[in-house]
């Protein structure tokens, strides 16, 4: 029974990671149709950017967490500005090998210069508490509390503020929006720096735990695909359920059946889905 | 001009001994191969297929374990390795192909993943991460009047994966330049259309995509017996990648574009191995740029150059 | 008198809530040109979409030539000898002209594998067979000077006759014609409509969906008139424009070309 709860505890964990990355995602596929598979790679510089900065410049974890989340929002602009703006109007495919090709630069790039090996934090928030036979530590508490964070800070940017609500709007129809005069450049700009920051966020918060290495977002990236797919593109409450049950299957899978097996689960589950509704389960014809 | 190439490349042992560039020419004709079937689902009929480095993978293990594990020679082996791949390749396409699109590209890609995934977890079958070993060369081949042609030196192989090498080009040459070509082509152009003008596009695709799998599982069993070593990391998602960097650098959609990209990157990486740059790096700077400048590759650029030097093509 | 090519019974579509088409019955008689007119929103393209196979059926049946083809996929349709037209010209825009009337052709032959990679005689046959049709149609529709141009490079008039040849390519019986003179001028109007002409000299029946009025009261034998979804009436031409009730359905509109 105390397997189970720690599993279903580790699949919360797990999963408010994936909500967060999966949540950028969708910003950045569902509602700028920018098929951005570069996201995990970005995931992944984030990871390493709140390593160097707690690391070698001994700033304290939520600073250095903070600091790569507008590193990685800057980084993003770019991104968006250099890469993906030029392909508007292509299809997706020159859109989607682009990335792959940021993907390439990003993770090559990582590997060239800090090695393939696994970087360790330095050891912070291990207060480890003890509760009904269940061993919890704090950085778990503190991913999960941060996401819940995060998400209702991004609910109200959309629903209370005036920018939450252009971009709404430029989300449904593009077109009318810049008929009514809303800067279509500028939102897309500031929603994939969002996109990307929460990427950051959830790098950042699992890295004490999972280590930073240059391939940590491939396995990210394609659950993210997949939790988008099944949630909805475009939809934030998809993003966040949908990361929130990749976690606790991954997590019970693993902990019951076998973890070398787990991303196949995943990936099986999806292509299932897309067998039978070809367009996602909450896709339109 | 093809006719001198094809001369050319049968006669460069002849004056060519060097081993080391014998066998990168080898590896060369490998990954043409692989990329120029590679370009008949995407280039020709439009359907991102990321699962093609799976079926590489597929096509040489399957051979791998024939020949070591059942004892199969390798003329047989090489038949039902491509066999099994196809077989699977039509299971994999049936659901895959359902999709469209940016979903098919994921699809595929989960697909290859998982492949990958299995082949490095079922140690009882594929050994797993520790690779197969010792994969022999083909057999001699008898000829009459007490002669043989060996595959031991460098030279047998290269002249049995030039010959593979140009049937694929032969084969997919003719299906390219055919009215299934042409159908290939509509479902490219629009899905919606070619079915209004009464063409199964889900056959058309299928069709495409079998081809395909068969010549990269062909590769894969030629790069198999010639390298003798097989570890899951051949139909990781990378190799896919990368396949779709040769035929994107080369021009997608064009016959030559595959190869000139397959035969420039591989003899470049090969040549850089032991120094430390970083290739795919460079793969990836080179990657954006063809996007945003020049979608059409090296063949689309020299044909737009061709153009503005005044030569014929479309008014 | 001919005998009915196409019918239509009881025939409704719903999209999510919405009934687009409710309770429709018609039929086309082989060798007539019959259009379906009625204002924007009536559920004509609709109609049109679920004959070829487009949108499913929400109930009834749609027969041709005496078989029940209600629901089968659109190449299927294509197959059996219905071909149609967009009401956004498309066209295979990378391809040449005479690439895309050639490939309208394919439907009508088999281009095996085998024959396909051995250059088999009969394979050889098909393609020059394509090619010929495509060469026929090319004169048809009067494209022969753009017989190498890339089809997207096409003015929008030569588009539409290039997009009525690629369906005259399939060897239709039945051609249905999604308003083909949508934003084309009063002379380009004039070869449309001549060419449709011809088309029904070749004994191809023809249905055209029209929104200009003028133009679907000179050439039809008979019209239908839709509106929101429902038959309002049919007959002759000259019947249906004295109709008052097709009158009001399009007041406010002019019914000038």
């Amino acid at each position: 029974m105390s397997l189970f709860i720690q599993q279903v505890l580790n699949g919360v964990m797990l999963g408010s990671v994936y909500s967060l990355v999966a949540l950028g995602l969708t910003l950045e596929y569902g509602i700028l149709h920018i098929p951005n598979f570069a996201h995990g790679a970005l995931y992944m510089v984030g990871a390493y950017l709140t390593f160097l900065l707690a690391t070698y410049l001994g700033f304290n974890f939520w600073l250095a967490m903070i600091l790569s989340m507008i590193a990685l929002g800057l980084i993003g602009v770019l991104v968006e500005r250099l890469v993906f703006r030029p392909l508007m109007l292509e299809s997706p495919l020159s859109s989607f090998i682009a990335a792959i090709g940021l993907i390439f630069i990003f993770v090559d790039g990582a590997l060239n210069i800090f090695g393939p090996d696994f970087k360790r934090f330095p050891p912070t928030h291990t207060q480890v508490f003890h509760v009904l036979g269940i061993t919890i530590t704090f950085q778990r508490i503190i991913i999960v509390g941060v996401t819940v964070a995060l998400i209702v800070l991004l609910h109200l940017f959309i629903k209370k503020t005036t920018m939450g609500a252009t971009i709404e709007a430029t989300a449904q129809d593009r077109e009318g929006a810049q008929l009514v005069g809303i800067n279509v450049k500028r939102v897309r700009m500031i929603v994939f720096a969002l996109g990307t920051a929460l990427a950051a966020a959830a790098a950042a918060l699992i890295s004490p735990i999972h280590l930073v290495h240059p391939g940590m977002g491939g396995p990210v990236i394609l659950k993210a695909f997949v939790i988008i797919i099944l949630g909805g593109m475009g939809s934030l409450p998809g993003a966040i359920i949908g990361g929130f049950i990749m976690g606790l299957v991954e997590s019970l899978s693993g902990g019951y059946i076998s973890t070398a097996y787990n991303e196949v689960f995943a990936f099986a589950v999806l292509v299932t889905v897309l067998a039978v509704r070809p367009t996602g389960l909450f896709g339109a014809k | 001009m093809v006719l001198i190439m094809i001369i050319v490349a049968f006669t460069i042992p002849f004056f060519v001994s060097s081993r080391f560039i014998l066998h990168i020419l080898i590896l060369c004709c490998i990954w043409a191969m692989a990329a120029t079937s590679m370009n008949l689902i995407m280039g020709y009929t439009g359907q991102v297929n990321l699962a093609h480095g799976a079926f590489f993978g597929i096509g040489a293990y399957s051979a791998g374990l024939l020949i070591l594990k059942l004892g199969i020679p390798f003329w047989p082996a090489l038949i039902l390795a491509c066999a099994i791949t196809v077989v699977l390749g039509f299971l994999i396409g049936l659901l895959a192909l359902r999709t469209k699109g940016s979903y098919f590209a994921i699809g595929t890609m989960c697909f290859n993943v998982i492949v990958t995934v299995i082949i490095d977890s079922w140690e009882g079958l594929t050994e797993g991460a520790r690779g197969l070993l010792g994969i022999p060369r083909p057999p001699p081949i008898p000829l009459p009047f007490g002669k043989e042609i060996a595959f031991t030196s460098v030279a047998a192989n290269y002249y049995l994966i030039l010959v593979s090498l140009l049937l694929t080009i032969l084969v997919i040459y003719r299906i390219v330049h055919s009215m299934m070509g042409r159908s290939f082509m509509a479902v490219r152009g629009n899905e919606e259309l070619a079915e209004s003008l009464g063409m199964n596009a889900m056959k058309a695709k299928l069709l495409s995509f079998l081809i395909s799998t068969f010549f990269a599982a062909w590769a894969g069993v030629l790069y198999a017996t010639y390298i003798g070593f097989l570890s899951p990391e051949i139909s990781d998602y990378h190799v896919t990648f990368e396949l779709l960097t040769f035929c994107l650098i080369g021009g997608l959609g064009t016959m030559v574009g595959p190869l000139i990209g397959a035969f420039i990157l591989t003899i470049i990486s090969e040549l850089l191995h032991g120094i430390a740059v970083p290739r795919m790096v460079a793969y990836g700077f080179v990657l954006i740029i063809i996007m945003i400048f020049l979608r059409g590759g090296i063949m689309g650029g020299a044909r737009m150059l061709w153009l503005r030097l005044g030569g014929k093509g479309g008014r | 008198m001919s005998g009915k090519l196409l019918e239509v019974q009881g025939f409704c579509k719903d999209f999510g809530g919405l009934r687009a088409i409710d309770d429709l019955h018609f039929y086309i008689r082989e060798g007539e040109i019959f259009s379906i007119i009625g204002p924007n929103g009536s559920g004509k393209t609709t109609l049109f979409n679920v004959i070829s196979g487009y949108h499913a059926a929400t109930k009834g049946r749609v027969t041709f030539q005496s078989e029940d083809i209600t629901n089968l996929k659109p190449f299927t349709i294509a197959q059996k000898g219905i071909a149609r037209t967009f009401q956004l010209t498309v066209v295979f825009a990378r391809e040449t002209v005479l690439d895309n009337l050639m490939v309208g052709h394919r439907l009508r032959i088999r281009a095996g594998l085998w024959g396909t990679i051995f250059g088999s005689h009969g394979t050889r046959e098909e393609e020059k067979r394509c090619r010929e049709r495509a060469e026929e149609i090319l004169e048809f529709v009067e494209l022969v000077p753009q017989k190498n141009i890339q089809a997207g490079n096409l003015t929008q008039e030569a588009q539409k006759r290039l997009s009525i040849g690629m369906a005259l390519a399939t060897d239709p019986k039945l051609l249905l014609l999604d308003e083909p003179t949508g934003g084309v001028n009063l002379k380009e109007i004039r070869s449309l409509i001549s060419l449709i002409e011809r088309i029904r000299e070749k004994k191809i029946t023809i249905c055209i969906i029209e929104h200009k009025m003028k133009v679907a009261m000179e050439m039809p034998d008979r019209v239908m008139v839709l509106n929101y979804g429902r038959k309002i009436t049919e007959g002759l031409p000259g019947q249906v424009s004295q109709d008052q009730r097709v009158i009001e359905a399009y007041l406010g509109k002019s019914h000038a070309a």
